[in-house]
């Protein structure tokens, strides 16, 4: 299955936004982050299906819920 | 020994309370928001559920608004020195805890700010118009008490944050004595800081606090460190609550706190309120025909706390309640860490003994405090 991962800002936010996908039928896992991590540090976001990446990052941008990059 | 210290810190702690803190040493042991592994992410889980349930019970819309802190006191300095600047001027109450007054007076003492102290009335209407009548073009924030901590008395939150709003003023409210037996509204009254203290009537261990805050962003921080995000940045994460929450955070202390937030729920706020009230009227008119005994305040149902100040003519204060200690009753003597509400009530020189009731009182109890306090008082 092809995934990504949408980075947030923290586990607080990733928690949050994990319950809010699952809300909306998207299921997603908080996975703790290592890709850029000469970027942004160390970090958390969480991993859904590509196929749900776009209709994911709508619904958690509408909820006032920062994502910091896509990978 | 029977307990009525209940405004210090209540005793006994709800049964699943202790139960929930020994069992997250072996479930929650691993740090929340640093790793990535099972446990750690359950912790995180268990964390954020602490915070879902005080964003509930303060009718606050969003979880990540709620920071722990160490105590109330902690909570408060973080709002009052991340929020005031240079100029700026802050109201108090005449009936503040140190929490408040010290780190104003402080702040004041340094230069940073002024303050003015509104005098709390017996009508909540004049109490607004004592706070109203001190706004200046500086005034940045009213920073007050929900509730005195030495004599019961409440001042009127809801009205005061209106004030605040119609003056575009912050609002930080001390809800130490009164969360988990008053139904505080944190969006419904336009409350800029919540603070409260974990091991009050929330019920849960010491080293417990919370700051409710939807400006937590714009505050400066009292306190930098790791935060287990952003983590190659050297400053400071600007998301809440990273953004005020250094270091690993209380995880059995907030495992504790969840429970007796839980305990608050189930019971309900108004039922506590009305059970503690219950004994305190007890207690208050027992104490109110013993000519030996001189009270400061009426009870008011619906509006008094469960906290009662008296002293024993001719005792001091620290002499009653040592007396009472030798029959078996914790009670706390002294200024209560209140000299604001001490200098109120002309009580500055002896203190007063305080007589503050929990969730585990019962009838019986305040009935044998009574008979004692009518034996020393003869």
């Amino acid at each position: 299955m092809d995934r990504a991962v949408i980075r947030l800002t923290s586990v607080t936010y990733s928690i949050r936004a994990q319950k809010l996908l699952g809300q909306n039928g998207i299921r997603s896992y908080i996975k703790r982050l290592s890709k850029n991590i000469n970027a942004h540090g160390c970090g958390y976001g969480l991993e859904v299906e590509r196929q749900d990446v776009q209709r994911a990052y709508g619904i958690l941008s509408s909820s006032g819920i920062r994502v910091v990059e896509i990978v | 020994m029977i307990y009525f210290d209940n405004g210090a810190t209540t005793y006994p702690k709800p049964k699943r309370v202790p139960k929930a803190v020994e069992n997250a040493f072996y479930e929650y042991g691993a740090n929340p928001g640093r790793s990535g592994h099972e446990m750690a992410m359950q912790t995180a889980l268990k964390v954020y559920e602490c915070r879902e349930t005080a964003a509930s019970l303060f009718h606050h819309t969003e979880v990540e608004n709620v920071v722990f802190s160490l105590n109330c006191t902690h909570a408060i300095n973080m709002a009052l020195k991340g929020t005031l600047r240079w100029g700026d001027h802050v109201i108090i109450s005449d009936l503040e805890h140190n929490s408040v007054l010290r780190p104003v007076h402080c702040m004041a003492q340094r230069g940073a700010i002024t303050y003015s102290v509104a005098t709390v009335q017996s009508d909540d209407d004049e109490t607004v118009a004592a706070f109203e009548s001190l706004i200046r073009p500086n005034t940045r924030m009213i920073a007050c008490t929900h509730g005195s901590n030495v004599f019961g008395i409440r001042l009127p939150a809801e009205k005061i944050g209106a004030l605040c709003r119609r003056h575009g003023l912050l609002f930080l409210l001390d809800a130490a004595q009164t969360a988990g037996i008053v139904d505080i509204d944190v969006d419904g009254w336009g409350v800029a800081f919540l603070c409260t203290a974990g091991h009050k009537s929330l019920y849960g261990p010491t080293g417990t606090g919370l700051l409710i805050t939807p400006f937590g962003e714009a505050l400066e921080t009292i306190m930098e460190g790791g935060t287990g995000s952003y983590s190659a940045y050297y400053d400071m994460p600007p998301d809440m609550p990273d953004h005020l929450e250094s270091g690993t955070v209380n995880t059995m202390g907030i495992v504790g706190l969840l429970e007796g937030m839980r305990f608050v729920e189930e019971k309900g706020v108004d039922a506590l309120y009305r059970h503690e009230m219950e004994i305190m009227g007890l207690v208050y008119h027992a104490l109110k025909s013993m000519p030996g005994v001189e009270l400061y305040t009426p009870l008011v149902a619906g509006k008094s706390l469960p906290v009662l100040s008296f002293n024993v003519r001719g005792k001091s204060s620290e002499e009653t309640t040592d007396l009472l200690s030798e029959k078996g009753f914790a009670l706390r003597g002294g200024l209560h860490c209140a000299p604001l509400a001490h200098k109120k009530m002309g009580t500055i020189n002896m203190g007063t003994a305080r007589i503050s009731v929990g969730a585990f009182n019962t009838k019986e109890q305040a009935t044998r405090l009574c008979d004692e306090i009518k034996k020393i008082s003869a």
